[in-house]
């Protein structure tokens, strides 16, 4: 399988005492950004540096585009990565960092034009890299990652240090590379950085996989087809639902809680019972409560390997 | 950024980049920091500049001398040989071996075979108050003292040029009667040191080019010490007194002078030539000369008692091995080292005890060593 994806399978890796990952198992395909989300400490770094032949696993591999990333020959034409955007020689400028990576893999210099132009520090590129700001460290990784023009992205935590101008920029960028047919997967301790770019997220926490399916699902799962209406007389509005063959909770003086029933069919009911109400509001779980959920449960959701969630 | 992406063609065997690539990335990251450019041209000039100083200060620097005749005698300038101004004259011995033969000399030609007899009676001496590097060759304060390796005694040599070939039969300081011939050879005789009380007596026989040495406490019992061939010795030799003294370590680190007085009795020489006049001669204790002296020195003759007194050294040179990175200083090969010379051997004192070839092989042996230590402990590690 040559194709443009990130294969972890079955990864274990110990640190003295500490088991930093326990069969890490996922796939990232290409065409969306897949988000790796998890607490600090949950194995998402570690993941990552085995992917990219920075730590030798003890167990279980991590193919790129088919292959262990040691036997790539230009890795930078596979797969870009930004790891550690504070890690470059300060006294070097931008221009010559990615100048020395162009080299080692046989590029271009026009390639380091390119892609230092495409992530906006044209103007800075000649300045020395320790005077950068985090965000501008961060976008001279993505170019760093770019300059081989991969079909693999890898992205460790590239919100930090970004304003929101940075982050709103990097969101769209990522999701333009996706389009494009790229295989994405960006790391992230916030579920709330993913919300409206990622198509698929991985949860891990202590070295697992927690959940790996599509948000739309995940979101889904969580929600639990909860409904709230605002109505002066709650109990009223209980028990007609009830006559209707749901359950409906109060929960306070105007607030009623309905579960197993959509949003548009309580209205109707409602109606048809005469029962006055201010409001009907299908409650829709945020990816945050999701992560929430999944990481101090952490048994509540079983994920098949179709990767479709079920409760 | 093209659309709908495509791996590049299929990876070949593993392996990791071609060379090429890999060291223009590294030399486009090292030109790219300037600390680093910077740091790396002061670290060049500074082992140059050392360099430089280290050879100059220790009296080396391509001015020795092969087979073809000498610089003029003390002080006469420095047009022989391949001599300029500022390098001191270092002699080589016969195995072309840079040698000290600093030496005062009375002597007188001998031709064919013949015995020369003396005794000493008392060898004192005395040690500069300054050291090598303030006052060199001049007569100033002094201490009794006397070097441990002062000589005095009888020497044959075919010319009295530095560092032709010799034998000589000696008493010394503190290290008793020896036979040391062509400056690397060296034999013990009676122990013990020189007084009035406990004279020595001192003889060189010649038989063509053999010479044997023998040794007496009263002149009449003699012990043979050994014997020296020295080849190609022609019909006509020099054959005399000489009393010579080198630079002592002893209370000063960076050596001081010395300059020693014998007195011989019962000088004799005995052969079938018409006896001729003694001469005295300095011998290597010019200005243009790397060994320090103290003063010229002398001789004093009455009859068959001579007092002569001289400074400077006829030092062999032997090279041992040492095997630390500062070996390729051997580069320099300043300072031979040899077991008959009291000198503290030190890299400070301008000994490499290596040749320069060999002390450059141990140099790079140790960065083979530290680039396999590093290859091991980058390979072992995670990235």
């Amino acid at each position: 399988m040559s194709d443009a994806t990130i294969e972890v399978i079955g990864l274990r890796k110990r640190f003295g005492p500490t088991l930093a990952l326990d069969g890490m198992t996922f796939t990232v395909v290409p065409g969306r950004v897949t988000g790796f989300v998890g607490p600090n400490g949950a194995g998402k770094s570690t993941t990552i540096r085995v992917i990219l032949g920075l730590d030798a696993p003890d167990e279980g591999t991590a193919l790129v585009c088919g292959q262990p990333y040691q036997h790539l020959c230009h890795p930078l034409n596979h797969v870009g990565a930004l790891v550690d955007a504070a890690a470059l020689q300060p006294s070097r400028t931008a221009r010559n960092h990615l100048l020395w990576m162009a080299h080692s893999q046989d590029m271009a210099t026009s390639r380091v034009d390119a892609v230092i132009e495409f992530v906006g520090l044209g103007s800075a590129a000649r300045r020395k890299a320790g005077g950068y700001s985090l965000g501008m460290r961060q976008r001279l990784g993505i170019a760093a990652a770019m300059l081989g023009d991969p079909p693999v992205l890898i992205m460790d935590e590239p919100f930090n240090g970004m304003d929101p101008e940075g982050i709103i920029w990097m969101r769209r960028l990522l999701r333009s590379f996706a389009a494009e047919g790229r295989a994405i997967l960006v790391s992230s301790h916030l579920m709330s950085e993913l919300q409206d770019m990622a198509d698929h997220v991985v949860v891990v926490g202590r070295g697992r996989v927690l959940a790996d399916a599509s948000v739309d699902e995940l979101v889904a799962l969580a929600s639990g087809n909860q409904v709230l209406v605002r109505t002066p007389t709650p109990a009223e509005a209980a028990s007609a639902l009830q006559r209707a063959g749901t359950v409906a909770t109060v929960i306070d003086a105007n607030t009623l809680s309905v579960s197993g029933l959509e949003a548009q069919r309580v209205v109707e009911i409602l109606g048809q019972e005469h029962v006055p109400f201010s409001e009907v509001t299908a409650q829709r779980a945020t990816l945050e409560d999701v992560y929430l959920q999944l990481t101090t449960g952490e048994a509540e959701f079983q994920v098949n390997p179709d990767g479709e969630a079920r409760p | 950024m093209s659309a709908a992406k495509t791996p590049p063609p299929p990876t070949r065997e593993p392996r990791r980049g071609d060379f090429g690539p890999v060291l223009r990335s590294e030399w486009t990251k090292f030109r790219t920091v300037r600390g680093w450019v910077i740091g790396v041209v002061v670290v060049a000039l500074l082992s140059v500049a050392f360099t430089f100083l280290a050879a100059n200060g220790t009296h080396t620097g391509g001015c020795t001398f092969n087979g073809t005749p000498p610089p003029p005698g003390p002080g006469g300038g420095t047009s022989g040989g391949n001599c300029s101004l500022g390098h001191p004259y270092v002699p080589t011995g016969p195995d072309g071996e840079a040698v000290a033969d600093s030496y005062y000399f009375v002597d007188q030609p001998l031709t064919g075979n013949g015995t020369i007899t003396a005794q000493v009676t008392s060898l004192t001496g005395v040690t500069s108050t300054q050291s090598v590097n303030v006052a060199t060759n001049s007569t100033t304060a002094t201490r009794p003292g006397l070097a441990a390796w002062a000589k005095a005694g009888i020497l044959v040599t075919p010319t009295t040029t530095q560092g032709s070939a010799y034998a000589a039969a000696m008493a010394t300081g503190s290290h008793g009667v020896r036979l040391q011939y062509d400056y690397t050879h060296d034999t013990a005789g009676l122990p013990g040191s020189v007084s009035a009380g406990s004279p020595r007596w001192l003889r060189l026989t010649r038989t063509a080019d053999t010479l044997t040495a023998y040794d007496s406490t009263n002149g009449t019992t003699w012990a043979n010490i050994g014997t020296a061939h020295l080849a190609g010795l022609p019909p006509t030799v020099a054959v005399g007194l000489f009393v010579t003294s080198p630079v002592s370590f002893q209370g000063n680190s960076s050596g001081a002078p010395t300059l020693a007085t014998a007195t011989f009795d019962h000088v004799s020489i005995d052969s079938h030539n018409a006896p001729s006049a003694w001469r005295g001669q300095i011998i290597g204790t010019g200005s243009d000369d790397f060994y320090p002296t103290l003063g010229d020195g002398s001789y004093h003759r009455s009859d068959s008692s001579f007092v002569v007194s001289g400074s400077g050294d006829i030092a062999p040179g032997v090279i041992q091995g040492l095997l630390t990175p500062a070996a390729g200083f051997a580069v320099l090969q300043a300072v031979p080292y040899a077991a008959q010379v009291s000198y503290p051997y030190t890299l400070a004192n301008g000994y490499y005890p290596l040749a320069p070839w060999a002390g450059f092989l141990v140099l790079c042996a140790y960065a083979v060593v530290a680039l396999a230590v590093a290859t091991f402990l980058v390979r072992r590690r995670d990235a």
